[in-house]
C-alpha cells in the first residue's frame, strides 16, 4: 500500500475522500441551485412581466377613464350653459348666467359667440366672456389665452356640417391646455365656443412616480404630459413609429415597447379615445419597471449562495465524521504494515464505520492471535524437530550383520514424532528384538514409546551389570507394562512384541502384548509360497498399560538356517490407496515371502517398493516399521 | 429402536430375543463414546459388526472399555458378522472379546488362485471343526477357493 505522504496510489494522484465528497456536494448543490434559480427566476420574470404589463394597462385605463369622465362632464356643462344662454339676447343676462355658472366651475376659461355674417360669410365675435380669476392667474399669457386655437375655416366647415357640436383639446403654444367646445346655434345663426382649462385635470391624474403620462391628439401632437423633460423633436422622432403602430392597431388599448437608444427600452401603454380624439399613453422604463424584480432575483441568488455555503460547511463537518474515522483506520493499517498488531482504533460514530472499525479491531486481534499461534506453532515444530532427533536416537542403526544373523530395519513416522518403536540388543549370545506400537501417534504416543524404549535399554543394561542373567520376554513385557501404565495412565496403551534369539540353541523365545503377529519364513529349497510363512500367534497377552496385573507367557520356536523373521507394525498393512482400499494382509505377506530368499535389506526395500506402488501417492496414515532378520546358522 | 449417532459411527439399538442388538455402522475410533452404549446394556448384547469399515488402536481401547464395563455387570456378549478387521483385533488383542463373550459369525477372506477373485464368506463359528477353514468353491469360476489368511492365525479365536 502506498503511504499517504507519497500522495499517489498506484501511480495515480491521491485525492482525499473528503475533497471528493465536498466536490460532489458542491457540484450537486450548484446544479440544483442553478436549475432552481433558472426555473424559478424564469417563472418569476414571466409572472412579473405579465404583472407589469397588466399594471401598465390598468394604469392607462384608469387615466383614460378619468379623462373621459372629466371631459364628458365639461361637455355636458357646456351644453347646459348653451341651452340657458341661448335663451337670452341681452348681454347682461348672458353675463349673469355665465357668472353663476362660474360659481360651480372653476376651470371655465371663456365663452365666445361667433355670429355668421351672411354678407361677408365670415364669423364675427358678438359676445365674449373670460373668467377673470383665470386671467389673473395667467397674467403673462393673456394673449395666448385669448387666442382661440380653432380657426375660422374650421368653424365654417363645422357650421356647414350636420354636426351640432364639436369639441377637442387644444394646447395653444403648449402653454395652456384647454378643452374647446363649439355648439351651433341655429336660432342665432352662430356658434358658441366654450373653453375649459384642463391643467387641474392633468395634475390630478398625472401623479404616478413610476409612469410618465401623455395625452396627445390623433396626430400625435402632445397636449398634456407629466414628463419632467421637454417634449421636443427627439421625442417625436422616437414616438413616430409608436403612433404609426397604434394607428394600425386593432385594439384601442395595449402595450408596446419602444427603444430610446441611450435610455434603453420603455414600456408604453396606450388608450385611444375616439370621442375626444385623444390618445392617452404612459411610458415606464423597463429598467425601472424590472428594478424591483432584479433586486428580488439578486437577493435570491445571494440567499442561494449563502444557503450553499451553509450546506458546504455542514457537508464539511458531516464529511469529516466519515473521513476522520476512515483516516484513523488508514493510519492503523499503516501501523499494522509496520508490524503493530496490538493497538486498536477507536471510532464512536455509531454507524457502519464504527462496525467496520470494530471488525477491523477484531481482525487485528485475530491476526495477532494467529501470529502468536504461528509463533507457538513454530516453537512447537522446532521442539518437535528436537523431539524427533531425540526419538531417532532411540532407534538403533538400521543394519546389523553378524555370523548367525543379518538384520535390517526401516522406520517411517506418520508425524513429526511417532508412536512406533523397534530396537535390538545383543547380549551374551542372545539377540533381543523389540517392536511396539503405542495407541495413536504424535507427541503423547512418542513419550510413552520413549519410556518403553528406555525401559528396554535399562533392563538389558541391568542384565549386563549383573553378569548376564537372562531376561525372559514375558518378564520384559511385565516390566514394560508397569512403565507404560505409569506413563500412559491407561489412556495410552502399547502393543509390544519381544523376541530373544539364542544363538546356542537356535531358538526364539517370544512373548506378545497384543502386537500384530510377526511372521517367519521357513526356508526350503522350493520357491516360497504362502504356506512357507507362519505367524507367531501364541504367548498372547494384554496390551501394555492396560491392566496393572497383566500376565504374559513365553513361546519358543526353533530356527533353521536361512529362516527369516519379519517384525512389523500395522501401518503398512492397513495403508490405503486412492480408492481407499487397504493393502491388506495377503498382498503384504506375498510381498514378503516372494523375496524371502534375498538378504534382509532387499526384502524390506522390496516390500516398501510394492507397498508404495500400491499406495500410489497416498501416504500411510500410521507409522511404518519393518524389521527383517535372516538367520545364518550354517554360516551361509 | 433407538439410534445413537456419534461423530464417526451410528449405532442402531434393536430389541432382540433375550436382550439388545447393537448394529454398528462406520468407524470405531477415539470418537466412540461408550457411555451411550452402556446406557443400553442388557443381559444379552448382540453386536453386529457387519457395517464397520475401520477400527484403530484408540477405537480398540474404547471398545475394550465398553465390553469390560458390561461384562463386569453380567452382560453376555455375542459378536455377529465380524469383518476381517474385527477378526484380526479379536485374535490379536487380548480383551477385545471378554471372557463371557463369543464370536458367533464372522467373515473369512477367500481367494481364488485361478481367477484371482476375492470373496468374503460369512462363517458360523459353531460350524467349524477346530481351526480349519472349510473348503469352498469360487463364486466366480467355481474352482477351489482357499482362505486368504494364515488359517491358524485367522481362526485363532476358535477353540482348538
Amino acid at each position: 500500500m502506498s503511504s499517504t505522504t507519497e500522495k499517489t496510489i498506484n501511480g495515480k494522484r491521491f485525492i482525499s475522500l473528503k475533497y471528493k465528497f465536498l466536490v460532489s456536494q458542491l457540484v450537486i448543490f450548484s446544479i440544483s441551485l442553478i436549475s432552481f434559480l433558472y426555473y424559478t427566476i424564469d417563472l418569476y420574470l414571466g409572472d412579473k412581466t405579465a404583472y407589469i404589463y397588466e399594471n401598465s394597462v390598468s394604469h392607462i385605463e384608469s387615466q383614460s377613464n378619468f379623462i373621459e369622465k372629466f371631459l364628458s362632464s365639461e361637455l355636458n356643462n357646456s351644453k347646459l350653459l348653451f341651452n340657458t344662454i341661448n335663451l337670452y339676447n341681452q348681454k347682461s343676462d348672458k353675463i349673469e348666467i355665465v357668472e353663476k355658472f362660474l360659481t360651480t366651475n372653476d376651470i371655465f376659461l371663456d365663452l365666445v359667440f361667433f355670429k355668421l355674417n351672411p354678407e361677408t360669410v365670415q364669423f364675427e365675435k358678438k359676445f365674449s366672456y373670460m373668467n377673470p380669476k383665470i386671467l389673473r392667474r395667467y397674467k403673462g399669457n393673456r394673449k395666448i389665452l385669448r387666442r382661440h386655437g380653432l380657426l375660422f375655416r374650421e368653424l365654417h366647415d363645422y357650421y356647414k356640417s350636420g354636426q351640432d357640436i364639436i369639441f377637442r383639446i387644444i394646447n395653444t403654444d403648449r402653454v395652456v391646455p384647454h378643452l374647446y367646445v363649439a355648439i351651433k346655434s341655429k336660432k342665432k345663426k352662430g356658434v358658441y365656443v366654450f373653453r375649459y382649462l384642463i391643467e387641474n385635470m392633468a395634475s390630478s391624474i398625472f401623479q404616478s412616480s413610476s409612469f410618465t403620462d401623455f395625452i396627445t391628439d390623433r396626430s400625435g401632437k402632445v397636449l398634456i404630459h407629466s414628463s419632467p423633460e421637454d417634449v421636443n423633436q427627439e421625442f417625436y422622432d422616437v414616438y413616430s413609429k409608436f403612433f404609426d403602430d397604434i394607428k394600425n392597431a386593432k385594439n384601442n388599448s395595449g402595450v408596446l415597447t419602444i427603444d430610446k437608444a441611450t435610455k434603453g427600452e420603455f414600456l408604453v401603454s396606450y388608450k385611444i379615445n375616439n370621442v375626444f380624439g385623444i390618445i392617452t399613453f404612459s411610458e415606464i422604463s423597463k429598467t425601472k419597471a424590472f428594478e424591483f424584480t432584479k433586486l428580488i432575483i439578486f437577493k435570491t441568488i445571494i440567499f442561494g449562495i449563502l444557503i450553499g455555503l451553509i450546506i458546504l460547511i455542514i457537508s464539511l463537518i458531516f464529511t469529516q465524521t466519515i473521513t476522520n474515522p476512515l483516516n484513523k483506520l488508514m493510519r492503523r493499517t499503516e501501523t499494522m504494515g509496520l508490524g503493530d498488531f496490538e493497538s486498536t482504533v477507536t471510532v464512536r460514530s455509531g454507524d457502519e464505520i464504527q462496525l467496520l472499525a470494530d471488525s477491523f479491531n477484531f481482525m487485528t486481534r485475530k491476526i495477532n492471535q494467529i501470529l502468536v499461534e504461528i509463533q507457538d506453532k513454530g516453537q512447537m515444530e522446532s521442539e518437535l524437530q528436537t523431539a524427533k532427533i531425540v526419538q531417532n536416537s532411540l532407534f538403533p542403526p538400521d543394519s546389523l550383520e553378524r555370523d548367525p544373523y543379518h538384520l535390517f530395519g526401516f522406520y517411517d513416522s506418520a508425524s513429526e514424532c511417532g508412536g512406533d518403536w523397534w530396537g535390538y540388543k545383543e547380549s551374551r549370545g542372545k539377540l533381543y528384538l523389540f517392536i511396539g506400537d503405542a495407541t495413536g501417534h504424535g507427541v503423547p504416543a512418542a513419550l510413552v514409546t520413549a519410556s518403553a524404549s528406555s525401559c528396554c535399554q535399562t533392563i538389558l543394561e541391568y542384565i549386563e551389570y549383573f553378569d548376564g542373567q537372562y531376561a525372559r520376554p514375558s518378564d520384559i513385557l511385565k516390566l514394560l507394562n508397569s512403565i507404560v501404565l505409569l506413563t500412559g495412565g491407561q489412556k495410552i496403551l502399547m502393543t509390544f512384541f519381544v523376541a530373544v534369539y539364542d544363538t546356542e540353541t537356535n531358538t526364539i523365545e517370544y512373548s506378545n502384548a497384543s502386537h500384530n503377529f510377526p511372521i517367519i519364513y521357513k526356508y526350503s529349497a522350493e520357491n516360497p509360497t504362502k504356506k512357507s510363512i507362519q505367524a507367531l500367534g501364541k504367548a498372547l497377552g494384554r496390551r501394555l498399560g492396560d491392566k496393572p496385573d497383566s500376565e504374559y507367557t513365553n513361546e519358543v520356536i526353533e530356527i533353521a538356517d536361512k529362516d527369516v523373521l519379519l517384525l512389523y507394525t500395522d501401518g503398512p498393512v492397513e495403508a490405503v490407496n486412492k480408492e481407499n482400499i487397504i493393502w491388506g494382509e495377503r498382498k503384504f505377506n506375498k510381498s514378503f515371502f516372494s523375496r524371502a530368499k534375498k538378504d534382509p535389506e532387499m526384502i524390506i526395500k522390496g516390500i516398501l517398493e510394492d507397498g508404495y506402488a500400491y499406495f500410489d501417492g497416498v501416504p500411510p496414515e500410521d507409522d511404518v516399521i519393518l524389521v527383517a532378520t535372516k538367520f545364518k546358522i550354517d554360516g551361509s | 429402536m433407538a439410534t445413537i449417532t456419534q461423530k464417526s459411527i451410528e449405532i442402531d439399538v434393536v430389541v432382540c430375543d433375550g436382550g439388545n442388538e447393537f448394529k454398528l455402522k462406520g468407524e470405531i475410533n477415539e470418537d466412540l463414546l461408550i457411555e451411550e452404549l452402556i446406557y443400553h446394556k442388557s443381559d444379552l448384547i448382540k453386536v453386529n459388526f457387519k457395517e464397520v469399515v475401520m477400527i484403530n488402536s484408540c477405537g480398540v481401547s474404547e471398545w475394550i472399555k465398553f465390553v469390560e464395563a458390561v461384562s463386569n455387570i453380567g452382560s453376555k456378549i455375542q459378536y455377529f458378522n465380524c469383518p476381517q478387521i474385527i477378526v484380526q483385533q479379536v485374535n490379536m488383542v487380548t480383551g477385545f472379546v471378554p471372557g463371557n463373550g463369543s464370536i458367533e459369525t464372522f467373515y473369512a477372506p477367500y481367494f481364488c488362485d485361478d481367477c484371482e477373485n476375492e470373496d468374503k464368506i460369512l462363517l458360523k463359528s459353531s460350524d467349524l471343526k477346530g481351526r480349519t477353514a472349510p473348503e469352498l468353491k469360487c463364486t466366480k469360476c467355481g474352482e477351489l477357493s482357499e482362505i486368504d489368511a494364515m488359517e491358524d492365525i485367522y481362526l485363532n479365536f476358535i477353540p482348538e
